[in-house]
């Protein structure tokens, strides 16, 4: 598709991009975000990624899209009560948040399966 | 109200806060399918914004609507266009319960890397999949904690 790089390309740049804000800045919560993002999602990495994700939260407890973050990956791992209470988290964080509602309501999807 | 009336009220409050939510429409459209109403589901497939969702949500909304054919039609369309779509085709099929076609697909899934594939624990459309030896085998080869 037109204007859109490689997958495996993209991969490799966002895991070099993260590695370089979190050695600036070992205490970016967004960049523990991102690589809890990139150790579930390419490496299979799920303990790992789940921490990245914790001490994002660790860092930001007020941020929604960190506490969104930590939400979708106790999601991932089937530790749906732990998601909804940081989706409601989330969401009470900021109400008029879109995305945190949505999180929401893809928890509660999943509780279906 | 059981989690999928939950569901659908949180995503409908999503959209209207932000009609453009990601996946939002999609969303939504699943829910009704799994609650039984895949007739509700049509015309928010029309608005999803991304043909390769519409064809897969067609796909599954005619299957549950016993449109057999149409959701052939979508099936078809989804492999022949979006092929790299390798997570959704898998789906499509499980929720169809065609597990040999699923976990074939699960496995184009995993050599690809798609992304949908951190959600193979809880997906409710793989759910027909779960008492399958080779669904274990799956989360297995992902390196679920099981």
């Amino acid at each position: 598709m037109k204007g859109l790089i490689p997958t495996e390309e993209g991969y490799r740049l966002a895991r070099e991009e993260v590695e370089r804000a979190l050695a600036l800045n070992p205490n970016l919560a967004e960049a523990h975000t991102q690589m809890g993002r990139i150790k579930q999602q390419l490496d299979f990495d799920w303990a790992g990624g789940d921490a990245s994700y914790q001490r994002a939260v660790e860092l930001e407890p007020g941020n929604p899209d960190v506490v969104r973050g930590a939400a979708s990956s106790a999601a991932m791992l089937d530790r749906l009560d732990e998601a909804l209470q940081l989706d409601r988290r989330a969401v009470d964080l900021d109400r008029l948040n879109a995305d945190s509602w949505e999180r929401l309501a893809e928890t509660d999807f999943f509780w279906d399966s | 109200m059981g989690q999928l009336d939950e569901a659908a009220a949180d995503i409908k409050k999503a959209l209207e806060l932000n009609p453009d939510v990601w996946p939002g429409d999609s969303m939504l459209s699943q829910i009704y399918v799994l609650q039984g109403r895949p007739q509700d589901a049509l015309p928010e497939i029309k608005l999803v914004r991304y043909d390769h969702q519409r064809v897969y949500l067609y796909a599954i909304a005619y299957y549950a609507l016993g449109r057999k054919k149409e959701s052939d039609d979508a099936l078809r369309e989804l492999i022949h266009k979006f092929p790299q779509n390798t997570y959704e085709i898998a789906g499509v099929y499980a929720f169809r319960n065609q597990s040999d076609e699923a976990f074939e697909w699960l496995d184009r899934a995993y050599v690809q890397r798609n992304a949908g594939l951190v959600e193979t624990r809880v997906d409710p459309l793989l759910k027909s999949l779960h008492h399958d030896p080779r669904f274990a085998s799956q989360l297995k080869k992902l390196n679920f904690p099981i």
